[in-house]
């Protein structure tokens, strides 16, 4: 975008002070990643989309293929879902009631600090009342119903060309048949490209639905914690690829980022440094990122940061 | 006796792919329907945690990813390669009328003369390979695809599972685990993508050796049980699709009825092993010396949505169409 293209580019660090990263501090830490958790990788993306200020063949990161089990839309409003209690007896000490904590995985105080995201209370309201709305209507619908409405234009769609030159296979295992709740899974791929403008990491989503065809907005939006839906997460064109794709719009990301920097400096444990880390280093900028994102989606679990 | 199963491929197709396709169908293969090398990748079998905790597998996937066109792929570096070919047809009639019994014997024939000439000891990477039909809908943006993963299977009866699957542990101390993660690193980096099998051998001594296949003869000594590895697409309760040639290899090539096999997954500590026989009565090929240069029956078309033998649909209108995006946009 013209935005983008007029932004300089940043030179001097400064996340400390302003959660902001200068293109090298993004690859560094990009560096980091990649070597702490294999499944995410450097790419090179179009060359008429490479931006000078990064290395050609580290343009962006992505992990694909992420299985997604559940819909935040489910996580969120089945209260009394057997599961969601298990994990709110767990958490004796979660009793500020955010939703999304029972990503067990998030501490409590990143999703806290997340939340200045979302602006103002009375937008949020409204909103709110608005999202309510909208998934009264989906939530009418039973899994069955949504697959029958999927599957019939299918149908008329996939040319007829049935016959039967495969004779029966006794040691073909039936997928279909195990479980089809465990098996057939959505997956994302995630993707974190550099933000000139903002000066901070992106998060981009691209979903397949259990049967590996890619998933419409409205669907990636299921998978999004519903407070951040249309809001933040916004459907735009990948700055490397020819995909349009779902994206967490950075514009709160360095606010919350120093935040969170700043939080973890002074000592307050937000379960991502040992206690000998008197702060955190810039290599470890995306690690916290993802942690932070993983409250925006809390189902895609793309973080297997945790044992590092 | 059971029955071993095998988990097949689940064709899992970037949408870049389809773009890259679309892009190539307009730029250069133009009125061509003539058949093309792709590169696609699946990785090791894993399994994760849900979030009370419970471990849920993951299917097989074989992955197309956007550069499947080039000749050196980048895939992943937990991955392994996967050559194929693709037809793609002019139009849905044509799609309709390919004539995929003959199709299908050509792929079946060209995996079988590697293992029978023995290019498949030497490549291993040449015994895992599938080919999709595609017809593009440039218009709608819409793409109709079927994937097929032909393997042997051997007449009448088919392997048995003589021990079930069990975790590696049971059967290698935690020491022996890392060193064959060793030394499995070791041949990976000298092989790339023929790494997919290999051989495996447990000294007396406890220690672990790993080799290539074309090493079969010296490799094992007559009091070495031999083991025999494959990278295992598959994190469910039966292995993979690769097994099936890697199967036919051990009979048609080793002259073996009884084979172990550990099914390497990741982490490894979560590889399996299983011992399989094929009964007696049964060869892939005819034993009548006339029909010798009889192909081995094969099997491989993928399933669809609706789990019948038919071709798959992935509509990229909401992300190619221009009209449909201006909708969506902010």
């Amino acid at each position: 975008s013209m935005r983008e293209y007029l932004a300089p580019v940043l030179k001097n660090s400064r996340f400390k002070d302003t959660g902001c990263l200068t293109p090298e501090e993004f690859v560094a830490a990009g560096e980091f990643l990649v070597y702490k958790c294999p499944t995410w990788s450097w790419e090179g993306g179009l060359d008429d989309k490479k931006r000078d200020y990064l290395p050609s063949d580290k343009q962006f990161l992505v992990t694909r293929n992420v299985p997604c089990l559940r819909r935040a839309v489910q996580m969120e409003y089945t209260n009394d879902d057997v599961e969601t209690q298990l994990i709110h007896n767990q958490d004796t000490n979660d009793d500020d009631g955010w939703m999304y904590t029972h990503s067990s995985r998030v501490p409590t105080v990143m999703a806290d600090i997340a939340h200045t995201m979302i602006g103002d209370e009375d937008e949020e309201e409204e909103e709110k009342k608005e999202m309510q709305r909208r998934l009264e209507n989906l939530t009418v619908k039973d899994d069955k119903e949504e697959e029958e409405e999927e599957e019939i234009p299918d149908l008329d769609d996939i040319p007829d060309m049935e016959d039967t030159f495969e004779e029966d296979d006794p040691a073909r295992a039936d997928t279909h048949e195990v479980n089809d709740k465990i098996l057939q899974v959505r997956t994302y791929d995630v993707f974190i490209t550099y933000d000139k403008y903002y000066q901070t990491p992106r998060m981009w989503l691209f979903g397949y639905d259990e049967e590996r065809r890619p998933l419409t907005s409205q669907q990636v939006f299921e998978d999004v914690t519903q407070d951040y839906v249309k809001k933040t997460v916004t459907i735009e064109t990948h700055p490397h690829l020819n995909l349009s794709l779902a994206s967490i719009h950075p514009c709160k990301h360095a606010e919350v980022m120093k935040k969170i920097i700043e939080r973890m400096g002074d000592g307050v444990n937000a379960g991502l440094a040992s206690n000998e880390d008197t702060g955190i280093r810039v290599d470890q900028y995306l690690i916290i990122f993802l942690k932070f994102m993983s409250s925006v989606v809390p189902t895609i679990d793309y973080d297997h940061t945790i044992s590092a | 006796m059971t029955i071993l199963q095998f988990t097949p491929f689940s064709s899992a197709v970037d949408a870049a792919f389809w773009q890259t396709l679309a892009e190539k169908k307009l730029n250069e293969f133009q009125l061509s329907d003539q058949s093309r090398s792709l590169l696609g990748y699946y990785t090791p079998g894993h399994a994760l945690l849900d979030t009370q905790g419970q471990s849920v597998a993951v299917a097989p996937r074989l992955c197309l990813p956007s550069q499947a066109f080039e000749k050196t792929s980048t895939i992943p570096a937990n991955a392994f390669q996967v050559t194929g070919t693709i037809t793609n047809t002019n139009t849905i009639q044509d799609f309709q009328k390919l004539d995929r019994q003959a199709l299908f014997q050509e792929a079946a024939s060209k995996l079988w003369n590697c293992i029978e000439s023995g290019e498949a000891i030497k490549h291993p990477g040449l015994l895992c390979q599938f080919f999709v039909l595609t017809f593009a809908d440039l218009k709608k943006y819409k793409f109709y695809y079927w994937f097929c993963f032909p393997a042997p299977i051997p007449q009448p009866s088919q392997w048995q599972l003589d021990k079930p699957m069990t975790p590696i542990t049971s059967e290698m101390n935690s020491d022996q685990i890392q060193s064959l993660a060793k030394e499995y690193a070791k041949l990976r980096s000298s092989q790339g993508p023929d790494s997919a099998y290999f051989l495996i051998k447990k000294h007396t001594s406890g220690n672990i050796r790993v080799g290539s296949l074309d090493t079969w003869d010296d490799f094992f000594n007559r009091s070495d049980e031999p083991i025999v590895g494959f990278a295992d697409p598959s994190g469910l309760a039966s292995p993979g699709w690769p097994l099936r040639p890697l199967l036919a290899l051990a009979h048609h090539s080793w002259g073996l009825n009884t084979l172990k096999v550990v099914c390497y997954r990741d982490p490894i500590e979560t590889s399996q092993i299983l011992v399989t026989s094929l009964p007696t009565d049964s060869l892939y090929q005819p034993k009548d010396s006339k029909q010798k240069d009889t192909l081995p029956k094969s099997v491989g078309w993928e399933r669809n949505a609706q789990a019948k033998l038919g071709p798959r649909v992935a509509d990229l209108g909401p992300l190619m169409d221009p009209l449909r995006l201006a909708d969506t946009s902010v």
